[in-house]
């Protein structure tokens, strides 16, 4: 046997399935990520302080509001206009971390710290998929680790790699279309009933008006309104 | 510095509103988990809505229609339960080839 068998061999044995399962779920969302992120990159590089920037990665690990925050300090916006920017298009982070609140209810402290450190809109699509699926708590966990990340470091290595080589290499042809395409592939699931109808089209409708709003303001309204019209339609149906 | 400092500044909010709910429940009642499911599908219709109408345009006569049908196909092939690099294919070549109709027409 092959050294390269051998230590294949090993990480097979090492890695559970529902490990490698969250990784290959995560693999074509990365894909799809991958012009938003070489742009992301390409901004980060051309900042006055691109270590800085690019540090954002990681520690920031969102696309919009990182560029938010890249665009708006190279353009030597004010730190508090900056700081809140970023953390008004984040403010959805606490609605998913809120659903994913009851998934993680009985897990450790440090494994909660460490599913909210690395929660963000691909990590919780498709953690909150496998959750409403059968299956242990522990499989589900694991599964959520791989997919998580799975996202966490090909994100880091195709910022990093935008960085280096710059956004043309997608401009003109519509890959970046790919990103939006797999936020329909992680709604549509959701959409199985009245009132999960009712908060899609009323979300969608104010995030259509609204979407010129500054600062993901936008976004927070049709957050509000998508949940109050499925409220109201569980309510009509009782 | 000032980079720096609003780099960290980000950071820790964006961690806060991560592990905020996350520290503070312990257990949801039914309708607070519904609400919060609820919000959820919205903030993914959202993102999807503004994604789509934020898509950089190449310029080319029918973008629009292109976009909206790849959203479209997209969304039957998910509801036909095919996995998510076939919903990509589909939806991407739907653009294509309606992009390249257009430029055909």
């Amino acid at each position: 046997m092959s050294a390269t068998t051998a230590a294949a061999s090993l990480a097979q044995g090492v890695l559970h399935a529902e490990v490698r399962r969250g990784v290959r779920a995560a693999a074509p969302l990365l894909a799809a990520y991958l012009p938003f992120a070489l742009t992301l990159g390409a901004t980060i590089a051309r900042h006055p302080d691109p270590l800085a920037a690019w540090a954002g990665t990681l520690m920031i690990f969102g696309g919009s509001a990182h560029l938010a925050v890249v665009q708006l300090s190279a353009a030597a916006a004010a730190a508090p206009i900056v700081v809140v920017t970023g953390l008004l298009i984040h403010a959805r982070l606490a609605v998913y971390s809120l659903e994913m609140a009851g998934h993680w209810a009985t897990e450790p402290v440090r494994r909660r710290l460490f599913g909210a450190a690395l929660l963000i809109d691909p990590t919780w699509a498709l953690g909150t998929e496998r959750y409403r699926a059968p299956g242990a708590p522990g499989d589900k966990w694991r599964y959520h680790v791989g997919a998580s990340c799975t996202i966490a470091i090909g994100w880091l290595v195709m910022v990093s790699a935008g960085a280096v080589v710059g956004g043309s290499l997608t401009d003109g042809t519509g890959v970046a279309l790919a990103a939006p395409l797999c936020m329909v592939a992680m709604v549509t699931p959701r959409i199985t009933d009245r009132t999960s109808v009712a908060a899609a089209v009323a979300g969608g409708a104010v995030a259509a008006v609204a979407g010129g709003l500054p600062a993901g303001t936008g976004l927070l309204a049709a957050i509000a309104a998508g949940t109050a019209a499925g409220i109201a339609a569980g309510g009509r149906e009782r | 510095m000032s980079t720096w400092i609003v780099i960290i500044a980000v950071g820790l909010g964006s961690f806060l509103f991560r592990f905020g709910p996350l520290a503070a429940s312990t257990a949801m009642s039914a309708t607070a988990e519904r609400a919060a499911s609820l919000a959820a599908t919205a903030a993914l219709a959202g993102l999807v809505v503004t994604a789509l109408s934020h898509h950089e345009s190449s310029g080319r006569p029918g973008e629009t229609l292109a976009v909206l049908v790849a959203a479209g196909v997209a969304a039957v092939v998910v509801r036909l339960g095919r996995p998510l690099p076939t919903v990509l294919v589909a939806g991407m070549g739907a653009y294509w080839i309606l992009l390249a109709a257009a430029a055909a027409m």
